[in-house]
């Protein structure tokens, strides 16, 4: 009996340890996560550097890191390499976990930390040719020699912060998730890239355009999707001269219609995703130099999507936000000259019906003959299972996205006129596909001494297109629309395209010194806010839609009036919650109820909206009831005709039900289809604001505090890996679509900054979050209030250490 | 006292064995210090307390010299109230497996035996 007693309780005892041992479905391994030895108690005040010397057998000279009480590094290093090593390092100090999960994502690595349930996500990243446009990246950029290397040295920094590592070291989420950092490489900083490409120009709407035109026809489609809108305020000023193109692209002879009910893409970017950029030049500033303000709008996350830091070397002494995975900084300023980002939005991203010879996918027609395919076998790992191989076919467009059983679509037999049977899949053309050295464009922006090297700099920028607004020391101001956009025929790639014919073929990108900008305009000021590039006297088709310019017209208001110009000023136009759009339909939707009978608990939420002045402040009732007026409005115009929802169909932009309710309000896009009666535009007014209030009352009860914007809507920035607890939620924030203050639920100004272009500049930034990815951290979150607040930090951009407070740290000391 | 003493002692020598090796190496040195015990209860309670101190002790430490932030953000994860509560969850793991471990190792030594 003893010994039965023994085993079991042995057998018991080991059972139990393998549990706890073990991650088991979401939960961590329970006793190594919580042991307080080595478990997530041993990261308290990791984020704090402990020494004063550090040695690295790669450093060549002595660097000098100097940690500021917001946590932001300054660099001071006498080289390239021992700068960009040490970027390698820092970043990976702060945000180890977040740079390389961003670079497994992209790649389409995460079943091998989360097991099957990502599998679908990870096989339509392979699909996409992620990986090999970052290859393709990688082999161009290795062509210029300084850049590689600085993506080199970063690299081997990260690796010895990874290297320093021990298990009970490993940031919260690798315990959490129960797996370990591996090598940093080259390739994953050009991962890191490609994903900033997928999220910015990864958009696709042909298949939407497709079901549109079978649905509502081509006449119809133009007037509700129109390429210019009835207002617009685009980037270069309207009426900006433009030179003739050298050649002229010509049409295919007939427009291919495609096929597109059998696919769903299974990722789509945010529709809205953007940025405000604009600077002013002296004539306008207070002080005489040029102001310059960035803020890009992206999916809000902790950590932060951006690092600040400050990159010092005798050559160059630049500031800002950089991204953590990749070396120089993305959107700042140096002592000469400052710029920063907006998403351009042109159509990059192009679907093509390719016809195979067999199912087995060897041979594609195009242009008369058959061309040999090429292979890539991926193999996706999977934990806990063995893993998934997916074959990918690329042609010379790029890769077939969908032909897969299980993927998103299936391959599907076609007849052809002979009545012979045909396999037809489609393949993705994406700029990002293309050979490029983005990194080549920060390396010299970051170097850059003045306009001329800004334009050069922008030449080696393909993928995704991006408004580069500029400023410097000699009063210079302007923006570039950068990008190696394809010259292409007007409504090229709108719709899904011909892959045997090589008229819907992409032709050479615009000339350099062809793509759109401007300098030192009359008016003073140069902006961007995602819209439109320029007016119709553009010989370039650049792409079926872009966002609505009511955030740009905002800011252009501004700018226009503004006179002696501070920081202050630019403060008040990023944190502007001023929605255009409502200024011009609130007063005609209220001249229709102010005509009718109103409901007695519609008399309350009318008196809001009233008073309103149209700023979507987190204190208002106001803007809950107007933005779920116009929404359910738009739903009661478009539904009916165009199909349910948003995510399964386009619909027309705000712009054009801008322009039906203030214009056309006899439309007949008004009357609803599926009823006998003929509905006007006042039954929808009257029907969307009742459901509206009746909605409004379901949700969160009669009028009350809770009916408030920054209650109501709010915004929530969660962990990058959803992880509770690690986030922010219920933020009262202002701002809204459509708005310069484009804060909104999940997404909004990821990095603000404004510079003064004196010399030397003088700067101020704020992060939505902090600098630390370390969630026990103090620096983790300690910027979110002042974002929320709309206030920024003084930024300390000296080229001098020892006009920089904060922890020093010796690298290689001559001394040591 | 004398258990006291005993205990002190398992605990001063615990704590370098948790502190160099795997969370697991404290089911080791209990079921050794379970063996050495008089009854099952004895080896249950000095398996149980001597692994548990030695938690309890890295536990708070690491708290409160900075580890606010932390505890609370793990217990908002784990859907435990506070910080307090995600102590008294981690502290009931030891309580268990050092039990366990302690039994397991007076049963061993009965069978031996």
């Amino acid at each position: 009996m003893k010994y039965i007693k023994a085993i079991i309780s042995i057998f018991f005892l080991i059972g139990i340890t393998i549990l706890l041992n073990n991650k088991m479905g979401n939960i961590p391994p329970l006793a190594t996560f919580l042991d307080p030895f080595h478990g997530f108690l041993s990261l308290v005040n990791s984020d704090i550097h402990n020494k004063n010397i550090l040695n690295f057998d790669e450093i060549q000279n002595e660097v000098k890191l100097i940690i500021d009480e917001n946590h932001v590094p300054h660099i001071f290093a006498k080289n390239d390499y021992d700068l960009c090593f040490t970027q390698g390092y820092i970043t990976a100090f702060d945000r180890l976990w977040q740079m390389e999960f961003q670079t497994m994502a992209a790649g389409g690595r995460i079943s091998e930390i989360i097991g099957p349930k990502a599998l679908p996500f990870d096989q339509y990243q392979r699909r996409i040719g992620m990986v090999y446009s970052a290859e393709k990246g990688l082999i161009e950029t290795m062509k210029h020699k300084n850049v590689y290397s600085g993506i080199e040295a970063y690299a081997d920094g990260v690796n010895a912060y990874i290297n320093s590592l021990n298990w009970d070291q490993y940031p919260i989420e690798y315990k959490i998730l129960d797996y370990k950092p591996e090598k940093w490489t080259p390739l994953k900083t050009l991962l890191f890239l490609k994903t900033m490409a997928f999220s910015l120009s990864g958009r696709s709407s042909d298949l939407d355009f497709n079901k549109l035109w079978d649905k509502i026809g081509m006449e119809d489609l133009n007037d509700l999707y129109p390429e210019f809108p009835n207002y617009l305020d685009p980037i270069i000023p309207k009426e900006t001269p433009f030179a003739k193109p050298i050649k002229s692209i010509p049409f295919p002879d007939s427009l291919y219609r495609a096929n597109p009910y059998q696919d769903k893409v299974l990722i789509q970017p945010d529709a809205r995703i953007g940025s405000n950029n604009w600077a002013v030049d002296g004539s306008k500033t207070k002080s005489g130099f040029p102001l310059l303000s960035n803020d890009p709008h992206l999916g809000l996350t902790l950590p932060n999507i951006w690092y600040q830091i400050h990159l010092n070397t005798p050559e160059f002494n630049v500031y800002g936000a950089s991204l953590p995975g990749g070396p120089c900084v993305i959107s700042g300023f140096n002592d000469y000259i400052a710029w920063g980002e907006t998403n351009g939005g042109d159509d990059v991203w192009d679907w093509y019906d390719i016809v195979f010879k067999s199912n087995k996918m060897n041979q594609y027609f195009y242009d008369n003959e058959w061309l040999t395919t090429e292979k890539k076998i991926e193999e996706i790992k999977i934990r806990g299972e063995k893993s998934f191989i997916d074959t990918v076919i690329y042609t010379h467009f790029g890769p077939v996205v969908w032909t897969h059983e299980g993927q998103t679509k299936r391959m599907h037999n076609e007849r052809n006129q002979s009545g012979e049977m045909l396999s037809v899949g489609r393949a993705l053309r994406w700029l990002a596909h293309d050979s490029s050295a983005e990194s080549k464009t920060f390396y010299e922006l970051n170097k850059a001494k003045n306009y001329q090297d800004y334009v050069d700099a922008l030449q080696y920028f393909t993928c995704p297109v991006q408004n580069f607004v500029y400023a410097d020391i000699d009063g210079n101001i302007a923006i570039w629309h950068a990008g190696n956009t394809p010259q292409k025929w007007k409504n090229q790639g709108r719709f899904v395209m011909d892959g045997t014919n090589p008229q819907y073929n992409w032709n050479d990108a615009i000339p350099h010194n062809e793509k759109a900008h401007i300098k030192n305009p009359k008016r003073g000021f140069v902006s961007s806010a995602n819209q439109h590039i320029t007016d119709e006297n553009y010989p370039y088709y650049l792409g079926p839609w872009f966002v609505e310019s009511f955030r740009g017209e905002r800011i252009n208001q501004h700018l226009t009036s503004l006179k002696n110009a501070t920081f202050d000023d630019f403060i008040e136009i990023q944190t502007d919650n001023k929605n255009l759009m409502a200024e011009r339909v609130l007063p005609v939707f209220l001249s229709v109820l102010n005509d009718t009978l109103l409901k007695p608990h519609f008399i309350q939420p009318v008196a809001e909206l009233i008073k309103w002045n149209y700023f979507f402040d987190a204190d208002k009732i106001a803007p809950t009831i107007y933005n779920e007026w116009i929404d359910q409005f738009e739903n009661l115009v478009w539904e009916d005709e165009l199909g349910k929802s948003y995510d399964e169909i386009l619909w027309p932009d705000y712009a054009r039900l801008e322009r039906l309710i203030t214009k056309e309000q006899n439309s007949k896009w008004i009357d609803n289809i599926n009823t006998n009666k003929k509905e006007l535009f006042s039954d929808l007014v009257y029907k969307s604001f009742e459901n509206t209030i009746n909605l409004l009352t379901q949700e969160v009860g009669q009028l009350s505090e809770l009916w408030f914007w920054g209650n109501y809507r709010g915004t929530d920035i969660l962990h990058l890996a959803k992880i509770p607890g690690f986030g922010v939620e219920n933020l009262s924030t202002g701002g809204g679509k459509l708005i310069p203050n484009a804060t909104r639920k999940h997404f909004g100004p990821s990095w603000r900054y404004i510079v003064e272009m004196s010399s030397p500049p003088k700067a101020k930034g704020i992060l939505p979050g902090g600098q630390s990815g370390y969630p026990g951290s103090k620096y983790y979150d300690n910027m979110l209030e002042e974002w929320r607040a709309g206030e920024l930090r003084d930024i300390n951009s000296s080229s001098n250490p020892e006009d920089i407070n904060g922890k020093v740290i010796i690298i290689n000391g001559e001394n040591s | 006292m004398n258990y006291i003493k005993k205990m002190s002692v398992f605990v001063l020598i615990l704590f370098p064995v948790l502190y160099f090796l795997p969370w697991w190496a404290g089911v080791i040195y209990c079921v050794i210090i379970g063996a050495m015990a008089e009854s099952n209860i004895s080896a249950i309670q000095i398996g149980s307390s001597t692994l548990t101190i030695t938690w309890a002790i890295i536990l708070f430490y690491r708290w409160i010299i900075g580890g606010e932030i932390l505890m609370a953000r793990v217990a908002t994860m784990m859907n435990v109230n506070n910080s307090f509560m995600l102590a008294i969850i981690i502290l009931i793991l030891p309580i268990i497996i050092g039990g366990v471990s302690g039994l397991t190792g007076i049963l061993i030594r009965k069978a031996i035996d």
